[in-house]
């Protein structure tokens, strides 16, 4: 057998018909003269044969065990995004819930806008006049985008139109959460503009055409625009609330002044005018900048 | 081949009925792997069943590029070594392997009369017996061409394996299994009969 033994790797494949004719040939010629190497093929061949009759059948109900398994795993992960759906969508609405009281309850600081640049995309835009004395409930309402502060506002015309909360708006400190805020007192030191921060929209559009009485006070206090609004005597008097990024003031009009202000400066002017009983037109949309602020003052609240 | 691949991809889309027929088509090979590799039924089910569930879970990963049942036969492969490896870090300090082995399969009954029956089933015990002395890789090259019936390419592909070592594997795996035989007397060593003139005994 020792002679042999490479021919075992040939028996083998020669069993699996896995040899070439050459090889085949060869091999047959040679299983013709060695009567050990043609037992060898037998018995692997029977080997073979009875390793094959090992085979067993699986279980009767494998298939179907496997199946339910797989099954059981799929709505095992299903639940699972279904629950971490609910979890995030939960947190999301409870985020939301959340910033409307942080927002509701955050007080203003009186920090000036400057508006040369990047907060002249803040003007908002539409017209929905509006002449009431709630319009300081509103004033406390201001959210960062537009349609929050369409709701909001609704809501507070809808609510109270305390004056306590104006004075609470007004006075008290800011909140360290809104980043608005923080940025446009930032653009303010960084890029300083006509006004030490209540900025025209003259960087981008000249807009600024009476002298601006009210300017030093309002940079210096938030609540200096209550007291100051009162002595301009341009009117009519407009006030433009929404966020929308791509409004701007009209084109330059001589006959009308534009503020572009933050939320607290554009609180306190619209209180100062409650109080006072000015009546004045506040434009949600933007929609009638052009045609309804050619005349007055006009006031821009700069969303950022 | 076009009706698995269709089923694959209805599998891969989370259709139940599609792989449940892919099981179906494949339980007996992946059993019988499981079965020599572990070399004990009620452990053989459960490697088996989970190499269909880890199939299960990683259908979606599978981008047929090779045959589902290449992929599918290695990865079973693969689910039966690691159970091996798990078994033999806690096999000392459990049953014996040769107590787990005497449990291990039922011989079939077949149409033969009761001597040839007798003989089959000595011979089937004694090849059972083995072949599970052999090699984990002398077993699981054996299984998937014994029974499984694969071609070389085959086999090479589940084993990621050259043709010419999965024929020399094989070869050696043939002729150990018959040195096994051999050696405790359960088969007749016809080749050296031959050698050494003497006729083998009746």
């Amino acid at each position: 057998m020792n002679d042999c033994s490479w021919y075992g790797e040939q028996i083998s494949a020669y069993l699996d018909g896995m040899l070439t004719r050459e090889e085949e040939r060869a091999l047959q010629a040679h299983l013709a003269d060695c009567p050990e190497c043609s037992a060898l093929l037998d018995e692997l061949r029977e080997l073979s044969e009875a390793v094959a009759s090992l085979q067993r059948e699986p279980p009767p109900d494998f298939a179907e065990k496997a199946v339910a398994r797989a099954a059981a795993a799929r709505r095992i992960k299903s639940m699972i995004r279904s629950i971490t759906a609910m979890a995030a969508m939960f947190c999301v609405v409870l985020l939301g819930v959340g910033s409307i009281f942080l927002f509701r309850e955050s007080p203003a600081d009186g920090r000036p806008v400057a508006s040369n640049a990047p907060s002249a995309s803040a003007y908002a835009a539409p017209a929905e006049p509006v002449s009431s004395p709630s319009s300081q409930a509103k004033c406390r309402t201001f959210a960062k985008d537009k349609s929050a502060s369409r709701e909001k506002n609704a809501a507070a015309k809808e609510s109270n139109p305390s004056g306590e909360q104006n004075a609470e708006s007004s006075s008290g400190s800011v909140s360290e959460t809104d980043e608005p805020q923080e940025t446009a007192f930032r653009e303010t030191e960084a890029a300083p503009g006509p006004g030490n921060g209540i900025s025209t929209a003259g960087a981008k559009r000249p807009t600024v055409n009476r002298p601006l009485e009210t300017e030093t006070a309002i940079s210096s206090s938030p609540c200096a625009g209550s007291s100051q609004a009162s002595q301009w005597k341009g009117g009519p008097y407009f006030a433009v609330l929404t966020a929308r990024s791509a409004a701007a003031p009209p084109e330059s009009s001589p006959n009308a002044t534009y503020l572009i202000l933050n939320k607290e400066e554009f609180n306190a002017f619209l209180a100062s005018w409650e109080a006072k009983g000015v009546q004045y037109t506040l434009d949600t949309t933007g929609e009638n900048i052009d045609s309804n602020a050619q005349t007055g003052l006009v006031l821009f609240h700069a969303s950022n | 081949m076009e009706q698995e691949r269709e089923l694959v991809i209805r599998a891969k889309e989370g259709d139940q009925k599609a792989f449940e027929a892919l099981v179906l088509a494949h339980e007996r090979l992946v059993y019988n792997l499981a079965l020599h590799m572990t070399r004990h039924p009620e452990d053989a089910r459960d490697v088996a069943q989970e190499a269909f569930f880890v199939a299960f879970k990683r259908i979606s990963t599978f981008k047929m590029e090779s045959s589902f049942s290449t992929w599918l036969y290695r990865l079973a492969s693969n689910v039966c070594i690691d159970f091996l490896r798990r078994e033999k870090r806690r096999k000392s300090s459990h049953v014996s392997m040769e107590e787990k082995n005497g449990r291990i399969l039922d011989l079939p009954d077949t149409n033969q009369s009761p001597q040839e029956r007798m003989e089959n089933r000595e011979l089937l015990c004694a090849v059972e017996q083995g072949m599970r002395k052999l090699s984990q890789d002398h077993r699981e090259i054996l299984v998937l061409r014994e029974i499984g019936g694969l071609s070389y390419e085959e086999i090479g592909a589940v084993l990621q394996l050259e043709p010419g070592t999965v024929k020399s594997r094989l070869a050696r795996a043939r002729l150990h299994l018959r040195e096994i035989l051999i050696r405790e007397g359960n088969f007749p060593d016809r080749a050296a009969s031959k050698k050494t003139g003497k006729e083998e005994p009746v």
